[in-house]
């Protein structure tokens, strides 16, 4: 018994920290007149990420978080803008997380209900593709930052998929929305590296995903080709077994212009 | 009787000799450069003389348009309109006239002998072959009728159209293309874009408020051209959020026939 007590002992600052997890990461939302404030809040064994948008489907709007830290007192972390960078803290006050940027007022930012209805789709193209069946439009280029970053598109409608990629400290970090209005159809992109014709990098699932209340926080691991305007990915659950059949799909871009 | 007949063809010499056939000229022409294949594809419609001219053709730096065109008893004369990423607008006067062996044209970069142009199309009555399997990832969105677009349909400009807007994927991803020219749009559609029988010209275009209307020509092939000759598929387009929603109506269908809808997405950006 006395035994049992000291393991209790032992395990609750795991169990302490679980919670803290739980209660910050993932998606957040602070609705105002002009528009909703996005955070999207990545906590893992190999640090805080994720990143802050508002109008997000504009790769400009988009501002990645680094160096976090989750103590008793909170999240602090760095954001990083376009424009430049600011310190921002967040604690939890009941169900809001509580937000503030440098010297702004706090914001209140709350977890956003997932809609009943999802926004309509129209027929994804060459979605699900049997493992090999794809044919790309020519060989495979040589990938690099410079000739991914900007938009790249997948299906059409209100449901089409934004894949946003921005150039960050020599390589790539990015998000991936659609609808781009609502943080449960978001997932950060981390952990880019670079082959000479492959392109890896992760679709990170902190609380969302169809496949979260299963198997909790997950990646997809993703490797991407280029040829002629199409990035071809094919992607990895982290929770299946290394033999499972990757997710295809085939992005069209990068787009030239950003559209309102 | 001898003076009437002689009056008789005197009056029809004019008629005679202004019957080159349009036939002769238009669609698709090709022609190997300095190892470059360089590609013509020229409309003959209602007296003007227009299309397209390019090479490594997916690439919008490479199209140039056939204007201010004339078709008389010596050939075609018309003018074409470079619009190259590393340079100014430029333009060149070119003459061009058949032989049995091809088309020779005169002018064309800056040559000052002609450069023979040949068909590269398949057989008369022959059915165009379909593309393998292999070659063509399944192409969305074709004939829907509940289609619904990402948003309110943008006010449509020279500027928001402009740029390249792809459909499909694979080697046979559909390349449309479309330039400011002159005060209005020009353009051209391929896909797989290095055979002139998939490609066509994109002409006719106008834009009120937010319908974007245009022609795609088709003087030589496509499908129905064997039982139609010569046709265009007229399209309306809308464009919301990087995608271009089209309702086409081929022209050799009555009014009433279901509209093929397609959706690109676009503009992407232009090869360095």
């Amino acid at each position: 018994m006395k035994h049992l007590f000291s393991l209790l002992l032992c395990l609750l600052p795991l169990t302490l920290e679980a919670q803290d997890r739980q209660d910050y990461f993932g998606g957040w939302v602070a609705e105002h007149d002009e528009g909703k404030e996005i955070f999207y809040v990545v906590i893992r064994d190999d640090g805080i990420r994720g990143f802050y948008c508002d109008a997000c489907t504009h790769p400009d709007n988009l501002a990645f978080i680094d160096d976090g830290k989750l103590a008793a007192s909170g999240l602090t972390f760095r954001l990083s803008h376009v424009s430049g960078q600011e310190t921002v803290t967040a604690v939890r006050e009941g169900d809001a997380l509580l937000v503030t940027r440098g010297a702004r007022a706090p914001v209140r930012f709350v977890r956003e209900t997932p809609p009943a209805t999802p926004a309509p789709v129209n027929r994804r193209p060459n979605f699900p593709v049997p493992m090999g069946k794809t044919v790309m439009p020519g060989e495979a280029e040589p990938i690099s930052p410079a000739s991914i970053a900007g938009i790249w598109l997948w299906g059409t409608g209100p449901g089409k998929q934004y894949f946003l990629f921005r150039e960050y400290q020599g390589s790539l970090r990015g998000m991936v929305c659609g609808p781009c209005d609502s943080v449960n159809a978001m997932a950060p992109l981390e952990h880019f590296s670079f082959g000479d014709t492959v392109m890896h990098f992760q679709i990170i699932h902190e609380d969302n995903g169809r496949n979260v209340q299963l198997h909790g926080p997950y990646s997809r691991f993703t490797d991407a080709v280029l040829s002629r305007n199409e990035l071809h990915i094919s992607a990895h659950n982290s929770f299946n077994p290394p033999e499972a059949a990757p997710i295809e799909m085939t992005l069209l871009g990068p787009v030239d212009r950003v559209s309102p | 009787m001898k003076r009437i007949t002689t009056w008789c063809l005197l009056l029809l010499f004019p008629v005679l000799a202004h019957a080159q056939d349009p036939k002769d000229y238009y669609g698709g022409w090709i022609a190997d450069l300095d190892g470059v294949r360089q590609t013509f594809y020229l409309v003959i419609r209602d007296g003007a003389v227009t299309g397209t001219l390019c090479h490594d053709c997916d690439n919008l730096a490479n199209l140039a348009f056939v204007d201010d065109g004339t078709l008389s008893s010596e050939g075609l004369d018309f003018r074409l309109y470079y619009y190259p990423s590393d340079r100014a607008l430029y333009t060149e006067a070119i003459t061009a006239t058949r032989d049995n062996a091809g088309l020779l044209v005169t002018g064309l970069g800056g040559r000052t002998t002609p450069v023979r142009f040949h068909r590269d199309m398949p057989a008369p009555n022959t059915p165009p072959a379909p593309a393998p399997e292999t070659q063509m990832n399944p192409r969305p969105n074709l004939s829907r009728t509940d289609w619904v677009l990402p948003g309110p349909a943008e006010t449509i400009s020279p500027d928001k159209v402009a740029g390249t807007w792809l459909y499909g994927s694979g080697p046979g991803k559909q390349w449309f293309m479309f330039r400011q020219h002159k005060d209005g749009l020009r353009g051209m559609v391929c896909g797989p874009c290095d055979v002139v029988s998939a490609m066509a010209p994109l002409e006719k275009i106008a834009w009120s408020g937010t319908t974007l209307h245009f022609e795609i020509i088709h003087e030589d092939n496509g499908f129905g051209y064997l039982d139609y000759g010569p046709f265009s598929n007229v399209a309306d387009a809308q464009i919301a959020k990087h995608e271009m929603h089209m309702a086409v109506t081929t022209s050799y269908n009555p009014p009433d026939t279901p509209v093929i809808e397609m959706t690109l997405l676009g503009p992407v950006r232009e090869k360095p």
